[in-house]
């Protein structure tokens, strides 16, 4: 079972950094291995976006979701069938920013019978919305950790999301959020057939990683308190090139490390890519001004085609019987072509 | 033998083994594939390994080194394409467009679902082109290329219509159609084709059609659409061929010069043309708008479609038309440009009639029909007596192609709207960019495949039966010789009593020629209705010249 | 208390259950979708069979009339003809509500009750029969039309045509050679000026 192996994996790897923290190996698992995640992101994305940027795009080929621009007035789909690239940028940013494509799952409406229901089949855009916008707001407040001073912005967001008071503490939104939308995203994967059936265990396992990281980052904050001062010593020592390791630091501490770093390394060897690839893929990212600009294919090749001297060649008697002009009359040929109609 | 008890034969268990899909092989059954290409037609082409084979045998002779020529043209179309590398690195298998297939939405087939006929060739890919699937094999979804698989992959990517309808689903914009385009290119280096599409390839590089009609014999069918329109209207045309120096080159699908229905929708162009005078010629040798080319490789689509611009300049023609067809417009929208372009030798499009200028054909000089005449009846230089029509009540079927690589939405049905009078849509979540295929698309529309395209095409049908039901319709139009053959049969089994007509055909019947006599039937020999009740209509007529021209 | 009174206080799940047995067909990754998705235009062939179940049944119970009945019968057994089943598979849900019915029945607590007659059973039994030898009529029926609409296919499109403007000769019968002969709808026929037919015989016709 896909679903065990990649289960199993994620507790491995638990099990691993808290083993590494015990034993007294913060040095790898607060330096060495977060740079080495890093830089394994960084180079394996940059690889990734280069080999994809690279291949060119030899035809021009979006899908169109809407009316073409063609007669002035007849009204056009701007973003769905863009003409310009501001369109083009609309369609990619609403892709990107509101998962447009994945919205059309449900607008449908259900006619059994006489009554006209509208059906709602929109949770899986809710929960990829939800989840991914979670994991934004998250990454993004933990520029806490790696700035200072810490910029104005992330003080909003925190603020902001951090609307509830729990136990004395802000309780933020994103992190239930988050952990909800990624706890229906496996269900989903799990209770659909459909979607079982397509599944891999590397789709599995990027889900219990960040059930992971989500989970201990929740522990941390409001269970088993971390020593926050100690952690951004941590995080800015790293992004300063200046490592330190804070005495202090619980072994859960570790392992949420140890899980981000995992998923830095997995990320562009894995279908995360998914993030890049949006902005690059063809049938959304460029404009159907298919018949207005030529569009240019970088290894066109010359190619083999019947031409029409040979055409002429193979079927002149049948042609010139037939009334049909002709370049050169054959040798075989009566002469006389028969007339033709206007000019030549 | 004692024949099983009923109750025990009912106990067996229908449902298949509970494999997961890398481990469910193909089975060959009788009305689920296409005849395999025949060696004569490859050779024509120049294509790779003709040779006599079937699907069914065990041993499809394939050549000893096939793996490596597969996996070479892999890495060969990955350095190509940017279009297949991010589809196959992008997928997350959210299965959004997995109920969005016709196939799988007719046929139940899990493997009809884009996203698992992509991960067919993503598996292969997977293993061979990725780190983590060399080492982590099926873990990541990775499996090896073997005999089995390549089966697979003919069973399913000729199971395919390249429709598109997935790829507007997806929130990447993953194309199945691009990845089947790959992976039957794939195929064809090993000389796996279907005869369906084989055959007329063949046919158009030799005669310039997909039938084969010689140049004379495709004269004699357009004569035959000439004695037709003098009967039911009296009026003689004479179109003319090859003709050097007219203005406009005009290319329809060749299924319209021969086919039924097909035929009278050419009449309805002929008539079109001679109505506004136009200075036009057709051609012999680019006699085929269609291009099955688009259903093998890229390179053969290149080298049938050149004849269309090679024609155009050696005629001297300022530009082109092109008729009513799908898979027809993607080629001349999506592709011919860039194949075979740029198109030097012609102009940019205006209107003779109007002075429109075609801006969005500007480069590829190229204008649909249905932008020709939407652009005509708008200018009022069309006179029509859409109450010719008034026996039809019509719904309009998107073809694939020009609805999602083109967006041809609202020009026809403005076109449709001043010709007729009683037209309704089939449901919003299934025409326009939704609209549903009609199942024997991208090639799969041979007679053998006829279960497979009844089942494919179930969801049109259905739509269809709904406004019949609804609104009583009994024509569905369209723009695509491909639909004029293949939806004939579909209603015949699943909405009996709806007939199938091009847009011009329709204009044809409500066209208004200037020289015609009284016309007591449309141009299919059906008497015309009675003008009685004048305004009997309560269609949906809209825009200029709705309104009927003749008083009865 | 009367069979026929159970049957319709059980209608729900016999309906129900019904449905499942002429889905255990499909893969179960379909089912899902077939069961779930409730859009009748996005899912033509879930929709249909769970209307069409639901009306046979009430159908079967109450007056059994044979042209209701195959008229319910035929959307249901129009997809199963063509969805690559054999016959025994594709009806086989009908004599299986048998089997469904004394499920239903016998459960919640039934078989306290005062029994059924056993004529009550048969009775039912011959409705089943009854309406599977209907549903036999309909499936042939069914079949037979796809074997019309394929020579049709053969003959009408390309064949009429070209034997009217003279291109063909009258002999050129449609089907039997891989490829179908005559068939190619679109005019892509793999026969012309391939093997001799169409286009080539044209050429020799008028040669
Ligand atoms: C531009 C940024 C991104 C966009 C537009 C994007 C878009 C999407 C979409 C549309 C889906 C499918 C729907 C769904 O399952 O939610 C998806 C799935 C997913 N994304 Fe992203 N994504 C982005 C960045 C990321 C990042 C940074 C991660 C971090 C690790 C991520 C992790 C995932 C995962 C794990 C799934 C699969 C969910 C499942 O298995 O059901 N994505 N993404
Ligand atoms: S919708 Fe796109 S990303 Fe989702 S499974 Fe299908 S192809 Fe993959
Ligand atoms: S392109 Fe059309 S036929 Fe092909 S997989 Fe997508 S929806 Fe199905």
């Amino acid at each position: 079972m896909g679903m065990g192996i990649s289960l199993a994996l994620t507790v491995a790897l638990i099990l691993v950094a808290w083993a590494g923290a015990a034993a007294g190996l913060q040095v790898v698992l607060g330096t060495v291995i977060p740079y080495l995640a890093g830089l394994t992101f960084l180079g394996g994305l940059i690889w990734r976006v280069v080999r994809w940027a690279r291949a060119p795009v030899p035809f021009r080929i979006p899908t169109t979701c809407g009316q073409q621009k063609s007669l002035p007035w007849i009204r056009y789909a701007a973003v769905d069938n863009p003409a310009t690239t501001l369109g083009v940028v609309a369609r990619v940013a609403l892709e990107v920013l509101l998962f447009r494509s994945l919205l059309r799952n449900s607008r449908f409406e259900l006619r059994e019978g006489p009554k006209l229901v509208y059906f709602w089949e929109k949770w899986l855009w809710v929960a990829g919305l939800a989840f991914h916008w979670s994991l934004f707001v998250i990454l993004t407040r933990h520029l806490r950790f790696f700035t200072q001073p810490v910029p104005a912005f992330v003080g909003w967001l925190e603020g902001a999301d951090g609307f509830f008071q729990v136990w004395l503490s802000a309780l933020y939104l994103t992190d239930v959020v988050v952990l909800v939308a990624v706890t229906y995203l496996f269900l989903r994967r799990v209770l659909i057939p459909q979607v079982r059936y397509v599944s891999l265990p590397a789709d599995y396992f990027p889900l219990f990683l960040i059930m992971g990281i989500a989970g201990s980052g929740v522990l941390m904050r409001y269970f088993f308190r971390v020593d926050v001062t100690a952690v951004k010593e941590l995080a800015l020592g790293l992004v300063t090139f200046r490592p330190v390791l804070p005495a202090g630091l619980s072994a859960l501490f570790y392992v949420h490390l140890f899980l981000v770093s995992v998923l830095l390394v997995y990320f562009p060897f894995s279908k995360l890519v998914h993030m890049a690839g949006i902005f690059l893929s063809p049938t959304r990212n460029l404009a159907n001004t298919n018949r207005e600009r030529r569009h240019i294919n970088p290894w066109n090749y010359p190619v083999k085609v019947h031409t029409y001297e040979e055409y002429e060649e193979e079927f002149r008697k049948h042609m010139i019987a037939a009334g049909i002009p002709v370049e050169r009359a054959g040798p075989s040929a009566q002469v006389g072509i028969p007339a033709e109609k206007e000019g030549q | 033998m004692s024949a099983p008890k009923p109750q025990e034969l009912l106990k067996v268990s229908h449902r298949p083994p509970r494999t997961g899909w890398m481990d469910t092989p193909v089975e060959f059954r009788k009305g689920t594939w296409c005849y395999p290409g025949k060696p004569k037609s490859l050779e024509v082409l120049d294509l790779p390994f003709p040779r006599q084979w079937s699907p069914e045998d065990e041993d499809w002779k394939l050549p000893p080194n096939w793996k490596e020529i597969v996996l070479e043209g892999l890495r060969e179309r990955l350095h190509r394409f940017r279009s297949l590398q991010i589809f196959m690195d992008a997928c997350v298998r959210c299965g959004a467009c997995a109920d969005k297939c016709h196939f799988f939405i007719g046929s139940g087939d899990p493997k009809n679902m884009p996203v698992l006929r992509a991960e067919l060739l993503r598996s292969v890919y997977r293993r061979e082109f990725t780190t983590a699937g060399k080492l982590l094999g099926r873990m990541v979804g990775a499996r090896d290329l073997d005999e089995r698989v390549l089966k697979e992959w003919f069973y399913y990517f000729f199971q395919c219509t390249e429709c598109r309808r997935c790829s507007v689903f997806c929130p990447f914009g993953i194309d199945t159609a691009e990845i089947t385009i790959i992976a039957r290119e794939l195929l064809n280096l090993l000389g796996l084709n279907i005869d369906w599409i084989a055959t007329p390839i063949a046919n158009c590089y030799r005669t310039g059609n997909h039938l084969g009609l010689l140049p004379h014999a495709f004269k004699d069918m357009v004569d035959f659409c000439v004695d037709e329109i003098q009967n039911v209207t009296g009026v003689g045309i004479e179109p003319t061929f090859n003709r050097k120096g007219a203005e406009i080159l005009f290319v329809a699908p060749s299924g319209d010069v021969f086919a039924d229905p097909g035929i009278y929708t050419f009449m309805g162009y002929l008539m079109l043309f001679h109505a506004i005078g136009l200075d036009y010629t057709l051609s012999t040798y680019a006699s085929e708008g269609g291009n099955f080319g688009l259903f093998t490789s890229h390179e053969v689509m290149k080298r049938l479609n050149a004849k269309i611009y090679a024609e155009a300049k050696r005629l001297g023609v300022k530009w082109i038309i092109g008729g009513e067809c799908g898979h027809m417009w993607r080629v001349l929208h999506q592709y011919m440009d860039t194949m075979n372009g740029p198109a030097d030798s012609l102009e940019e499009p205006v209107s003779p009639i109007t002075g429109t200028k075609f801006e969005n054909a500007r480069s590829t000089r190229m204008v649909h029909i249905c932008e020709f005449t939407a652009d005509l009846i708008r200018h009022g230089k069309l006179k029509l007596d859409p109450s010719r029509n008034d026996h039809l009540v019509v719904t309009f079927h998107d073809s694939c192609n020009p609805s999602r690589a083109m967006g041809l939405l609202d020009e026809p049905r403005y076109i449709i709207r001043n010709v007729c009078r009683h037209f309704y849509d089939m449901p919003e979540n299934t025409i326009r960019e939704y609209t549903f295929c009609c199942g024997s698309g991208a090639g799969l529309g041979p007679d053998e495949n006829l279960e497979m395209r009844l089942r494919g095409g179930l969801p049109r049908a259905n739509a269809v039966k709904y406004v019949r039901e609804k609104y009583g319709v009994n024509t569905l139009a369209c723009i695509c010789a491909i639909d004029r053959a293949a939806l004939p049969p579909l209603m015949d089994y699943w909405v009996p009593g709806v007939g199938v007509a091009g847009v011009h055909e329709l204009v044809g019947n409500a066209l208004i020629l200037p020289d015609e006599g009284e016309r007591t039937t449309d141009l299919r020999g059906n008497p015309l209705p009675q003008p009685a009740g004048a305004g009997a209509g309560n269609g949906d007529p809209g825009g200029a010249g709705a309104a009927p021209r003749r008083e009865a | 208390m009367s069979l026929h009174v159970l049957l319709s206080e059980e209608k729900p799940t016999v309906v129900a259950r019904w449905l499942d047995l002429l889905l255990e067909d499909y893969p179960p990754e379909t089912v899902r979708f077939l069961k779930g998705q409730r859009d009748q235009f996005a899912n033509p062939v879930g929709s249909v069979f769970r209307q069409a179940i639901a009306d046979l049944y009430e159908e079967l119970i109450g007056e059994g009339d044979p042209g209701r009945a195959v008229a319910l019968l035929d959307p249901i057994l129009r997809i199963r003809a063509v969805q690559d089943l054999p016959a025994s598979r594709a009806l086989a849900f009908l004599p299986g509500l048998k089997q469904v019915v004394r499920e239903a029945v016998g459960s919640n607590g039934r078989s306290v009750q005062p029994p059924v007659r056993p004529e009550e059973w048969r009775e039912l039994d011959d409705r089943i029969d009854q309406l599977t030898l209907l549903a036999f009529d309909v499936y042939l029926g069914c079949r037979e039309k796809i074997h019309e609409i394929r020579f049709t296919e053969l003959r009408n499109r390309t064949h009429l045509l070209l034997e009217r403007a003279g291109l063909v000769a009258a002999d050129a019968s449609p089907g039997g050679t891989p490829g179908g002969a005559l068939s190619p709808p679109v005019g892509v026929g793999p026969q012309a000026g391939q093997d001799g037919r169409g286009g080539r015989r044209a050429e020799e016709g008028e040669g």
